[in-house]
């Protein structure tokens, strides 16, 4: 018995993780961190303007089981209430797994599939059935206009397919900042899921994640990947993948390091030429920051060439995701 | 043959009791007195390996019998397994199991083992399991009865080489069936999942170990650049703040030079402090993974000290290859042949023998004379050898089982010459009446006047010329205290 309530827990602390990333993602532009606290199956997202959304995440391990849904929702209306309290929320949010998150066939057709529903949008049972807790309960603090109601696809063992929709919403994203996902889409999901969740669940079971922490890894991702792939295309060269993988720390140095960082940026503004021919007409003057490399000299060109291009090109991408993300 | 005296002793008791050549009854009121133990010592007496009873050891007893067959007197002494005879002449030891034939032989004047071996389930009829053995089965203890083996000795006919056949058959099937036991064994274990495999674990975990530190040291690598990048950007971006430079714009505003107006600082910063945090991470990962193995190698280094005997015996079996398939199909070959050689030796046991018959005759007389109807006793001479046990009720199986014993008893004399005891130890009880055990006493004293009778009972019944031998309470009472230099 207690094996299956350990295991109901945790599942119910993914679903709350798995939440609050797609929580964030949708208000990224707004946000500025996310917290996860697993006592009370809270979220809270902070926003620029230092209101707050509020939101519960109540899972259901079968999705077809809807004996609980109601109590479900009756413990997320009071936690949103006592939020309420607060007085700095900007919208609350209830978002659960369950296909029938009000046990109601009739209005099941509304929340097929992943669903967002503000309250005035909800189907009148559900209106109602919300209000009539509210009353009962006395969580008058909440004022029901500012509840929306979010449903999420999120089941099963297979993490492939319990993760589908999350999946979904992070390629969206990556799309809005304009990142071509491919490649990097599960990776960037999966750190964001062990920042969240194994971070938490090591600690207090609560974890407050900076926007700019859940960023910038994408865009050390995107960097390592895109940039890559992107000047490959100009190469022509199947030894790049050797070059990069030998050479790794080679490249990484004088593509971090600040100093050399200016150095190119600063010749190549001054050259007024386009990346692809800055690194063609320039290489040679850069060969010294391969001077100590033991390797012929076809393989120095190409390491250079490496380096420089990185560094060209990856400040476009810091530059158009933290634009995305309104960092 | 007949049961003169008996003596046995135990320490200091020692009781004699002595027959009457007609008919006996072992009386007491309690049926703990010990007439079954009585009974049983005196075929333990003759040689037979007749289990003790409860309470009473016969290895360590010692016991005299004297028997008369043909006018001879033997007088036999047994004490565990030495065994003497004498026979007025001469006194000749044995040592048993080995000499059991010879000694039978010699008391009863038959030498066919087919006989010799089925004289105890013709002459005793013992209380628990006598009055339910009808032609085949257990007497006393792991003696068996066999009408076939008893038709075959009582009508002359030999199969010595079938039997034998038979034997090594028999032998082969249980080897095979204990073979692919193991063979079920074995998947017994691989079934519920207990083949927890002691040999290799700690290679695979090592390995996989190996692999992990592999992957860990160029991440390792990498972390540590990065924070020297780290920390090289920030001392010369601190170099530069210190100069306190200021820098102009071409609007004409003034800017100076710190960590936040070099252009990309920060954002260069950030990125490192990203990848920073994400190889932390994998390192982590990885040193969680490689700690959790380790854990797992203590573990199983743990179990395999703790291993049981039943483990080891079965990391041993799993060892052991037998194709259940193969065995299986052995097994059936092998009792396809154990069912021809059956009956290959049935049919030479029946073939002309006119011993069959001939009991047939006498069995449905006796039934019918004990009111057993005609439909339970089939005309067919084959009935003799029936497995068909279960459809008989308690009574008529009682009389049809006592009609068997009387034409085993009269077919012995009239081929061997030998006139057996009839021993019947409790025949009253269950579902037996009084009554039908009267008739069948008469019928003996009747029909079978020539052998001796010998019955244990709580009851008297009505016989001629008889002889009772009372017990009290327990087998030895004080009366029986050896008196000592006598």
């Amino acid at each position: 018995m207690s094996d299956r309530n350990a295991s109901a827990a945790a599942f119910g602390w993914d679903f709350q993780v798995n939440s609050a990333m797609l929580l964030m993602l949708e208000n990224i532009r707004e946000a500025k961190s996310v917290r996860v606290e697993g006592a009370d199956e809270d979220i809270e997202i902070v926003l620029q303007d230092q209101s707050k959304i509020y939101a519960q995440a109540k899972a259901v391990v079968k999705p077809d089981d809807y004996s609980n849904v109601i109590e479900k929702l009756t413990k997320a209306l009071e936690t949103l209430s006592l939020a309420a309290k607060n007085g700095d929320g900007s919208l609350f949010t209830y978002m659960t797994n369950s296909a029938n998150p009000f046990n109601n066939q009739r209005t099941i057709s509304y929340f097929t599939g992943r669903t967002h529903l503000g309250y005035d949008e909800l189907p009148d049972s559900a209106q109602k059935k919300i209000e009539e807790i509210i009353q009962q309960k006395g969580y008058t603090d909440l004022n029901m206009h500012h509840l929306d109601v979010r449903v999420i696809p999120f089941y099963g063992n297979d993490l492939k397919n319990r993760y589908k929709e999350i999946q979904a919403c992070v390629n969206e994203f990556l799309s809005e900042v304009n990142v071509a996902s491919q490649g990097i889409n599960t990776e960037i999901m999966q750190i964001w899921q062990r920042d969240l969740f194994q971070n938490a669940t090591q600690t207090d079971r609560a974890i407050s994640i900076s926007k700019k922490e859940m960023i910038w890894p994408l865009i050390v991702l995107v960097v390592d990947k895109a940039v890559a792939s992107e000047y490959k295309k100009d190469f022509n060269d199947d030894e790049i993948d050797d070059i990069e993988r030998k050479y790794k720390l080679i490249i990484n140095q004088n593509t971090l390091s600040y100093e050399m960082i200016s150095r190119v940026m600063t010749d190549h503004r001054k050259s007024k030429q386009k990346p692809k021919e800055f690194v063609e007409n320039h290489w040679n003057e850069y060969l010294d920051v391969v001077n100590s490399v033991e390797a012929d000299e076809q393989t120095k060109e190409s390491l250079v060439k490496i380096i420089l291009y990185r560094i060209l090109v990856q400040r476009h991408y810091i530059r158009d995701i933290k634009r995305g993300a309104n960092l | 043959m007949r049961f003169v005296e008996f003596t046995l002793k135990e320490g200091f008791f020692q009781k004699t009791v002595k027959f009457s050549e007609i008919a006996n009854i072992i009386y007491s009121e309690k049926n703990t007195a010990g007439k079954t133990t009585f009974l049983r010592t005196m075929f333990y007496t003759l040689g037979y390996p007749v289990p003790s009873t409860k309470g009473i050891k016969f290895e360590g007893m010692e016991f005299w019998i004297t028997v008369e067959n043909n006018d001879k007197y033997y007088k036999l002494y047994r004490h565990n397994s030495y065994l003497s005879i004498d026979d007025g002449n001469e006194n000749i030891d044995y040592s048993l199991p080995t000499d059991f034939y010879e000694i039978q032989a010699l008391i009863t004047g038959c030498d066919n083992r087919d006989i010799l071996d089925n004289l105890l389930g013709a002459s005793y009829m013992d209380q628990e399991k006598g009055w339910t053995l009808l032609n085949r089965g257990k007497v006393i203890g792991n003696i068996s009865f066999n009408i076939e083996a008893l038709v075959r000795g009582l009508g002359g006919k030999n199969c010595a080489d079938e039997l034998l056949q038979l034997e090594a058959v028999k032998r082969q099937l249980k080897k095979y069936e204990y073979m692919h036991s193991v063979a079920e064994y074995q998947e017994a274990i691989r079934e519920t999942g207990e083949d927890i495999e002691y040999d290799a674990p700690d290679e695979v975990i090592d390995r996989r170990i190996e692999v992990l530190r592999s992957e860990k040291e160029p991440i390792a690598d990498e972390l540590k650049q990065i924070k020297s990048i780290l920390r090289k950007n920030k001392m010369l971006v601190e170099y530069i703040a210190d100069m306190k430079l200021t820098v102009q714009s071409p609007s004409g505003e003034e800017i100076p030079v710190t960590r936040d107006t070099l252009v990309g600082f920060i954002d260069n910063n950030e990125f490192l402090t990203a990848r920073r945090e994400m190889l932390t991470a994998d390192l982590e990962d990885i040193n969680r993974q490689i700690t959790s193995l380790e854990k797992q190698k203590g573990k199983e280094e743990q179990l395999f000290k703790v291993q049981t005997a039943i483990e080891a015996f079965d990391s041993d079996i799993k060892r052991i290859s037998v194709d259940a398939i193969a065995t299986q199909r052995i097994i059936e070959q092998l009792k396809k042949e154990r069912q021809k050689l059956q009956e290959r030796i049935r049919s030479m046991t029946k073939q002309d023998n006119g011993v069959v018959l001939e009991l047939h005759n006498c069995i449905s007389a006796y039934a019918q004379e004990l009111d057993v109807s005609e439909t339970y006793v089939a005309p067919n001479e084959d009935y003799i050898f029936t497995n068909d046990l279960k459809s008989l009720s308690g009574t008529i199986l009682h009389k049809i089982v006592f009609s068997f014993k009387l034409a085993y008893i009269k077919l012995i004399k009239e081929k061997t010459g030998l006139i057996l005891p009839i021993v019947l130890d409790s025949p009253t009880g269950r579902e037996v009446e009084h009554s039908t055990v009267e008739k069948m006493l008469k019928i003996i004293q009747r029909d079978y006047s020539r052998h001796q009778l010998i019955v244990a009972s709580i009851h008297d019944y009505d016989l001629k010329d008889k002889k009772i031998i009372e017990f009290k309470d327990r087998l030895f009472s004080s009366t029986d205290l050896m008196k000592v230099g006598e």
